[in-house]
């Protein structure tokens, strides 16, 4: 999976969480988490949408939150997990 | 009379326990019961001086500050009834409880304020919660007030089928029964230090407040903004020495799926406690596997109108033999009695029915409120000889005859749990029917994306959109209760009485491509 498809496709997973925002640009540099982008709600349909779309399961994965607070955390955590870092 | 009363309870801490911590929040604040005490004396003072007399009720922002835990015991000794408000509750839904409860005075935060401002409130007095955090000169003589068992202590509100909230009220006598069976229960000592977690308008919030500073254990309040930070959230319990928690749920799931709660998080914890909904077995033993070894497990439920638990189960082992359904409510606690309902409202033949709870533990109806109290709190159906009030929770349970334990089946209308909150649909379509431009909605409660969301389809007059109606319904009902998605369908789908078709709306959106397609039609 090259880097822009992985980014193309974890922006389009973020977006159906985030009500105001359409562009996969506006992602960019938030603090999904820590800002309250996605709620605690959310954070778990997030990892169930992660585990699905690339087939993993993300227990006893160490610093979770801070993975999935940004863009580049989540692209970090899933090319670490496919082995394709 | 029954003279007993909460402030003649929290005095007699005060006097065992007065140097010891009773609140410990997270910027390093710490109040001793002593301290506790002269801060609510204080504003004692102010609520009096601002003419509250016992009786009236009194309004509080949710915001988690000393100020309004003194506030609290200040209402314990004068005999006012609080209600804490969600201070950022929006304008109409913060509008219909003030109009219910019609407070004598209204303790406000700014954020409180600039709602109360949004929504026009002119009905009463609002005093500044800064006034009184600022104010140094303790009061120590609050003329004592004849509180009996009977007066009402707090107000607690929930959702309403018809779109206004209920205001549960609950008595001095209720809830020191109450606060008895959580020493026994739960084995509280002096030296608990219980997290505090649950916000103060939500009915969990109860066992943390009452279950804490009327043992002389520590409460570590936990406001929105720390929850928001969960890795904060577990350093400050783990710094404060937590050893009890209590919480939805949805929050254990999240904390563990965030690996946050570890088999070495939390080193003092020697007690779980959860309830306000189901927790999945198969969810529930990742939390056994790192705590069960050194930590009590306690499945709880019960209704907002009955101090908020009337059944605890401690779980051992044998609960994970099999990792499908929930865990069992347990056996009912010693303060209540129950009986098993049909359809009609008279006992059940058999061991399944709507629970119908009876005892000291009974609040004392919905505040001001004579037809929906009526509905619900009625005469026990075995007793003709004297009055004797039963509460129907309107929960479908099932009784295993070999150990007496209830199992949870389901309610008996639309009501459901959320994320540990009650939420009654119809409020939510109530809401939505209310927007210009809606034509008709149907509000569920399905599995979508792997999470139980509450979801929305909306038939519409003209083009508003999904996105449009969504942002008009947070002005009208709290974030728990906006559906996450909402579809505009062309009419909604009618069942063979011509009645909206909720099963079928619910299987239309519980397949994702089906709900994105007409989620994103204009």
């Amino acid at each position: 999976m090259n880097a822009s498809d992985l980014r193309q496709r974890l922006a389009g997973l973020v977006l159906e969480l985030v009500e105001d925002l359409t562009d996969p640009a506006e992602l960019e540099g938030l603090a999904l988490l820590t800002d309250e982008y996605i709620d605690s709600f959310d954070t778990l349909v997030l990892i169930n949408r992660l585990e699905q779309e690339f087939g993993l399961t993300l227990d006893h994965q160490p610093d979770l939150f801070k993975a999935l607070d940004t863009l580049d955390g989540m692209e970090a955590l899933i090319r670490q997990r496919l082995g394709n870092s | 009379m029954y003279r007993y009363n909460l402030g003649l309870r929290f005095a007699a801490m005060v006097t065992e326990h007065g140097q010891r911590p009773a609140l410990l929040f997270a910027d390093g604040a710490v109040l001793t019961y002593e301290g506790l005490d002269r801060l609510a004396d204080t504003v004692a003072g102010r609520l009096v001086a601002r003419g509250a007399r016992a009786g009236d009720v009194i309004c509080l922002t949710s915001r988690k500050i000393p100020v309004v835990f003194a506030a609290i015991i200040a209402c314990w000794k004068l005999g006012l009834s609080y209600a804490v408000v969600d201070r950022q509750s929006p304008p109409e839904r913060l509008q219909r409880i003030l109009d219910n409860c019609r407070p004598r005075l209204i303790l406000a935060d700014t954020t409180l304020a600039q709602r109360l401002q949004d929504c026009g409130w002119q009905g009463g007095d609002v005093l500044a919660i800064d006034d009184l955090t600022g104010c140094a000169a303790a009061v120590r003589s609050v003329a004592p007030v004849p509180v009996t068992g009977d007066h009402p202590a707090y107000i607690m509100y929930t959702s309403g089928s018809t779109g206004f909230p209920k205001g549960a009220v609950m008595t001095h006598r209720n809830l020191l029964n109450f606060i008895d069976w959580c020493r026994t229960e739960f084995e509280f000592g002096s030296g608990e230090v219980l997290a505090n977690v649950n916000p103060l308008f939500f009915d969990n919030s109860v066992f943390d407040l009452y279950a804490a500073l009327m043992n002389g254990a520590t409460l570590l309040p936990c406001d929105r903004e720390l929850l928001a930070h969960p890795e904060g959230l577990i350093a400050h319990l783990e710094a404060a020495g937590c050893t009890s928690w209590f919480s939805v749920p949805s929050l254990l799931i999240y904390l563990t799926r965030l690996n946050l709660l570890g088999p070495e998080r939390l080193p003092g914890l020697r007690r779980f406690i959860f309830g306000g909904e189901g927790y999945p077995k198969a969810q529930l033993v990742r939390l056994w596997e790192n705590f069960g070894h050194r930590a009590a497990f306690f499945n709880v439920y019960g209704p907002t109108e009955c101090t908020c638990i009337c059944s605890a189960l401690r779980l051992g082992p044998e609960t994970f033999a099999d990792l499908d359904g929930l865990p069992p409510l347990g056996p009912l606690a010693r303060n209540f009695e129950g009986l098993l309902l049909d359809e009609d409202g008279r006992p059940a033949a058999g061991e399944e029915g709507e629970l119908c709870l009876l005892g000291p533990n009974v609040g004392a109806g919905y505040y001001r409120d004579p037809e929906r109290t009526a509905a619900v709190f009625v005469q026990n159906p075995r007793q003709d000889a004297f009055r004797q009030i039963a509460y129907r929770t309107g929960d479908q349970v099932r009784r295993d005859p070999a150990t007496g334990h209830l199992h949870f089946i389901g309610r008996r209308d639309n009501q459901i749990k959320h994320m540990g909150y009650r939420i009654e649909l119809g409020e939510i379509e109530a809401a939505l029917n209310g927007l210009p431009g809606v034509a008709e909605a149907g509000v569920v409660h399905v599995t979508f994306q792997g999470m139980k969301q509450i979801l929305a389809a909306v038939a519409v007059n003209g083009t508003l959109t999904a996105r449009e109606i969504k942002a008009r319904l947070g002005s009208r009902l709290p974030d728990y209760m906006v559906p996450r998605r909402i579809v505009i369908l062309e009419q909604l789908p009618k069942n063979a009485n011509g009645k909206i078709d909720r099963r079928d709306i619910a299987r239309r959106l519980e397949d994702p491509a089906v709900a994105r397609k007409e989620e994103n039609r204009p």
